[in-house]
């Protein structure tokens, strides 16, 4: 089994402290949501796993199947099996979508992959997601409605087929089809026994592609893992509960109260043993 | 054998087209448009070169459109003077520039509106990496009478790396109140953030550099109708990066 582990995470962005200590474990077959107020981390931690030079790692490992990759780049972390589906994909004039997405692929294989079996790959893909055949003569997402460009994100993933999916609010700025054909592609690749870490504020999402586990992330540190319960309990009452519940501060940086007891962990631990001997 | 100034004229009409690969016979082509004539330039530049110049003049109604690839070795000063002396005359000048290791280029073009309604655009594209240095100079020149001339300049450099240099200096001189005129600039380092989308999809940085490259470039290879001379470009492009 294929295992991303995550110890001790500590991350920093021009000298700002953003990560504070994400311990995380996520196997092939899981899917974990991550939740948590804006601007406290999610997005940091998956970028990081990823290896974007901007985010500074001051400590800790991230592994991959036991391995430390923080020295390769990303392009080796992707061809080892991870791929990123971005909330904000990055606008690249000039580069045919087809183009990049030829390279991707040749990038994984000792022989290049023939003309014929390529357009029928993207052919394939593009239909899953509906995502218009002609955009792949486009310049990679210049141009795109915000809804095509997440189409793209979950089309790349599909052709990548990476061991591990992190995804970043892709069901941002979505229609309800558009919603409908993203989750469908992702719950095939939960089919797929893919290990997913997921980011998402909406409920929707998640009750197609059902979550494993919760983990909520505040002020750069996980305070809480639950099961796929809290994903409603969240979805209606937002975070407040975590403050009047457990004492958990939902404030960042130095006014934050320090964490004294990590409740999540508890929480989740419990969670495991009860789904354990239900299973049983 | 070498010969130092090529002239060449175009009779009144007369249509030509150019494609020329280096090594070229001159090192100035001299030439003169003719009323409503029209000639097609297109130019790959590999090897040594070290001095090149175009010098002309374009009267009334004549039409001239040149293309040139750089990817020549080790010092080049190219220069061009180009005079609009032709009411309606027009034009369009695309030129892709790489330098690197120890190139060192300095492309200098001059167009000199003289009259009314003519018209010129430039479209100066460089990458400067592993070291080498590029230098863009663009004028743009509007005399006293030339009442509805229009002119645009476009210069820009992507610098790959800390030991490379770029510079574009696009410069506009207009003596009259009645014309439209743009420029643009730009020299930096290739973005970030496209880098490490490309990255993360496993792509590698040199084929990164590479995609990433014909897109800055792609207005010129677009322009390139020749698919032996496109693909002898694509192959050296590959090569260098």
């Amino acid at each position: 089994m294929h295992t991303l582990t995550i110890k001790n995470l500590h991350v920093s962005i021009d000298g700002k402290a953003i990560l504070k200590g994400i311990d995380l474990t996520l196997n092939q077959g899981e899917t974990i949501a991550l939740f948590g107020p804006n601007g406290h981390g999610k997005s940091t931690l998956l970028m990081t796993i990823m290896g974007h030079p901007r985010y500074h790692v001051d400590e800790g490992e991230i592994l991959l199947d036991g391995k430390d990759i923080l020295k390769l780049s990303p392009s080796e972390r992707s061809r080892l099996g991870l791929f990123l589906a971005m909330q904000l994909p990055v606008e690249v004039p000039g580069v045919p979508t087809a183009d990049f997405l030829r390279s991707a692929i040749n990038a994984r294989r000792e022989k290049p992959i023939s003309l014929s079996e390529f357009y029928k790959l993207l052919n394939n893909a593009t239909k899953e997601v509906n995502f218009p055949f002609d955009m792949v003569n486009r310049s990679l997402n210049e141009g795109f409605s915000g809804g095509e460009k997440k189409k793209n994100e979950i089309m790349q993933m599909r052709i990548l087929n990476p061991l591990f999916a992190l995804v970043d609010e892709i069901d941002s700025g979505l229609d309800v089809d558009a919603i409908n054909y993203v989750a469908k592609a992702l719950k095939e690749e939960q089919n797929a026994g893919k290990g997913i870490l997921i980011i998402s504020h909406y409920a929707r999402l998640y009750e197609i592609v059902k979550p494993s586990s919760v983990v909520i992330i505040v002020d750069g540190r996980i305070v809480f893992e639950g099961d796929s319960s809290y994903v409603e309990k969240i979805d209606v009452e937002g975070y407040e509960w975590l403050e009047e519940e457990y004492g958990i501060s939902l404030k960042k940086g130095e006014d934050a109260k320090p964490k004294v007891i990590s409740l999540g962990s508890c929480a989740v631990k419990k969670n495991r043993a009860k789904e354990k001997n239900e299973s049983k | 054998m070498k010969v130092s100034k090529k002239n060449l004229t175009l009779h009144k009409d007369e249509e030509k087209t150019l494609t020329l690969v280096s090594p070229l016979n001159f090192s100035t082509l001299q030439f003169s448009l003719n009323e409503n004539s029209s000639l097609r330039l297109i130019i790959f530049l590999n090897g040594e070169v070290k001095d090149l110049s175009f010098i002309g003049k374009l009267k009334k109604e004549a039409k001239m459109h040149v293309t040139i690839f750089d990817l020549s070795d080790g010092l080049l000063n190219l220069n061009a003077n180009i005079e609009l002396v032709g009411e309606n005359s027009s034009l369009d000048w695309t030129l892709a520039s790489v330098a690197k290791e120890n190139d060192d280029k300095n492309i200098d073009v001059s167009f000199h509106h003289l009259v009314e309604r003519s018209r010129a655009s430039m479209h100066n594209l460089g990458v400067a990496l592993q070291g080498g240095k590029l230098r863009f100079a663009g004028v743009g020149k509007i005399y006293e009478k030339a009442y509805k001339a229009s002119v645009s300049q476009v210069a820009k450099i992507i610098v790959y790396d800390d030991d490379s240099y770029g510079r574009a200096d696009p410069i506009l001189s207009i003596d009259c109140d009645d014309v439209i005129a743009m420029h643009s600039a730009s020299v930096g380092s290739v973005d970030e953030n496209a880098m490490f989308y490309l990255a993360s999809r496993g792509v590698d940085e040199d084929e990164a550099k590479l995609l990433l490259t014909l897109a800055h470039l792609q207005m010129a290879i677009n322009e390139i109708e020749d698919q032996k001379i496109k693909e002898d470009i694509l192959s050296s492009l590959r090569k260098i990066l």
